[in-house]
């Protein structure tokens, strides 16, 4: 294990999620009746920031959470885990939303505003991971992966595209979007519309390649490490 | 040995990652540097799609201050105002060259390292490093290379009536253009450094070029905006999963989809099969 490791954020301990059962019919009427001694309890506390953090522009280092949780740490995960690690993470992004949303009120600054950004790349990650899981399951049972499908289609301009397909409960014959395909060969008038097109786009990159020459001479200080990247638009 | 334990084995290059902003979120800083679409035209029969910037990510412009601190979001906006008021004009607009920056592999400054500079009226003095912009190669030195600066906020305590005191502040050193180096160990001489996996091949360790020796890491070069030591880090109470549970292996391989797993947990037992569909 590397010292260095940090440790994934914005998560209550997995261990004392196992402890809390599901809810069975009896305890939910329980709720009901001791719904202040909850609250007393502190769980609408849950739905807001900790109180030492109202009106700091920046959380002291003490209190800045970690990093976010990665693919690989994931992936240790079994899906019992990433169902709960998932709306351990909903809760935090409500809570996070919602104090943002007081500090525009109130017109100050929200604390931190990172900590949104890494509860979204925890929920990223953790997609991708249910995904792969899903993918290499399909592939080995059905021989292609459970993606939405997509195909090559021509535009009537003459542009080749990938297009990604939509279900449907007719068959393609039934429908206009069915006889959607790629064409080997293109008319007149997408032929012309084509050669236009990488003419325009030539001249483009010729202007963009002369302009970056002309200011690269200017200043010849520059040291380049890689290959200069030309921008079209 | 297979090749599989060999890929294992293999030393990373962690050395890349070290930095000040080392886990902040990617997104998070495109966000505050503006670099972000303000529109994307997509949608176009096949032509690619055209995007509007809020500020292109070649005119972002990193200073002596971090991103997303509040001298540096002022100047960010200020640009972006500038451009779309340009843009609206008709006015030539020269865009920025991208970023020259030295790739992480051969970055060998680190916060706390001693280092000679080269140029100006501290040639030749040595001192340690207190502050990183790996985005446009710049280093300060603490105490060295210093210029008499007037801040902001004096001026406008000027405009008050308040006298103003010039102070002293580092200005940066370009590391591509040599203006400053790092310190030989050996001979206390300049020297170029460079990574190279050690003996055992496990780690890779900071050489230098010109006698061999090992330049050790300072203990402040592992400093993020999260903490300041790694070693001493505390998980923060009810927001980080503790080293043991984040590492804990709860996945056990078996031939059900997620979705499975988790009706079979919640007791949803599904007997009705799906009508066949079409995809087009």
């Amino acid at each position: 294990m590397h010292k260095l490791h940090r440790f994934a954020r914005c998560c209550r301990q997995l261990s004392a999620m196992r402890r809390v059962p599901l809810l069975s019919t009896n305890e939910a009427c329980s709720l009901h009746t001791s719904a202040v001694m909850q609250v007393s309890k502190g769980r609408i506390d849950e739905f807001f920031d900790s109180a030492d953090s109202f009106g700091k522009n920046e959380l002291p280092v003490k209190d800045r959470p970690g990093r976010s949780w990665s693919v690989a740490e994931l992936r240790l995960k079994s899906s019992s885990d990433l169902h709960k690690l998932w709306y351990v993470l909903l809760k935090e992004r409500n809570m996070l939303l919602t104090m943002e949303q007081a500090y525009k009120d109130a017109i100050r600054v929200f604390p931190n505003p990172e900590r949104l950004d890494r509860v979204k790349d925890s929920m990223d990650n953790l997609e991708a991971v249910v995904r792969e899981r899903n993918n290499a399951l399909m592939e080995l049972e059905y021989g292609e992966s459970g993606a939405t499908p997509t195909k090559t289609v021509t535009s009537f301009m003459g542009f080749k595209y990938e297009k990604e397909l939509q279900e449907h409960i007719e068959p393609p014959h039934m429908h206009a979007v069915g006889k959607e395909y790629e064409t080997p060969y293109l008319d007149d008038d997408a032929h012309m519309m084509q050669k236009l097109w990488e003419e325009k786009e030539w001249w483009k990159r010729r202007n963009m390649a002369e302009e970056l020459g002309r200011r690269t001479r200017k200043d010849r200080s520059k040291i380049v490490y890689s290959e200069r990247q030309l921008r079209s638009d | 040995m297979t090749t599989l334990t060999k890929v294992l084995l293999r030393a990373s290059n962690k050395y890349t990652e070290l930095g000040y902003n080392r886990h902040m979120p990617k997104s998070y800083v495109e966000r505050v540097t503006q670099a972000v679409p303000r529109r994307v035209y997509d949608n176009r029969f096949g032509a690619p799609a055209i995007t509007r910037w809020r500020l292109h990510p070649d005119d972002v412009e990193h200073g002596e201050f971090r991103p997303w601190e509040q001298k540096a979001v002022n100047n960010t906006l200020t640009k972006v105002r500038d451009y779309h008021k340009h843009k609206l004009m008709q006015k030539y607009h020269q865009r920025g060259l991208p970023q020259q920056r030295i790739p992480d592999e051969l970055w060998t400054m680190l916060k706390g390292d001693l280092v000679q500079v080269m140029i100006g009226k501290d040639k030749g003095k040595k001192g340690k490093i207190a502050y990183i912009v790996k985005e446009r190669n710049w280093v300060f030195v603490e105490g060295l290379h210093m210029k008499r600066t007037i801040s902001d906020d004096l001026e406008r305590m000027k405009k008050m009536g308040v006298q103003q005191f010039p102070s002293l502040r580092e200005q940066p050193l370009d590391v591509a253009k040599g203006e400053v180096m790092l310190v030989d160990p050996k001979d206390e001489q300049p020297c170029e450094a460079e990574w190279v996996l050690n003996e055992d091949q496990s780690d890779y360790i900071r050489v230098s070029k010109e006698s061999g020796v090992e330049i050790p890491i300072p203990s402040i070069a592992f400093q993020t905006y999260e903490y300041n030591d790694p070693k001493t880090y505390r998980e923060v109470e009810l927001k980080d999963t503790s080293v043991e549970l984040t590492l804990e292996r709860t996945y056990k391989p078996s031939l059900s989809t997620f979705e499975e797993d988790i009706s079979k947990e919640q007791g949803i037992d599904e007997r009705r099969t799906l009508k066949p569909t079409y995809w087009y």
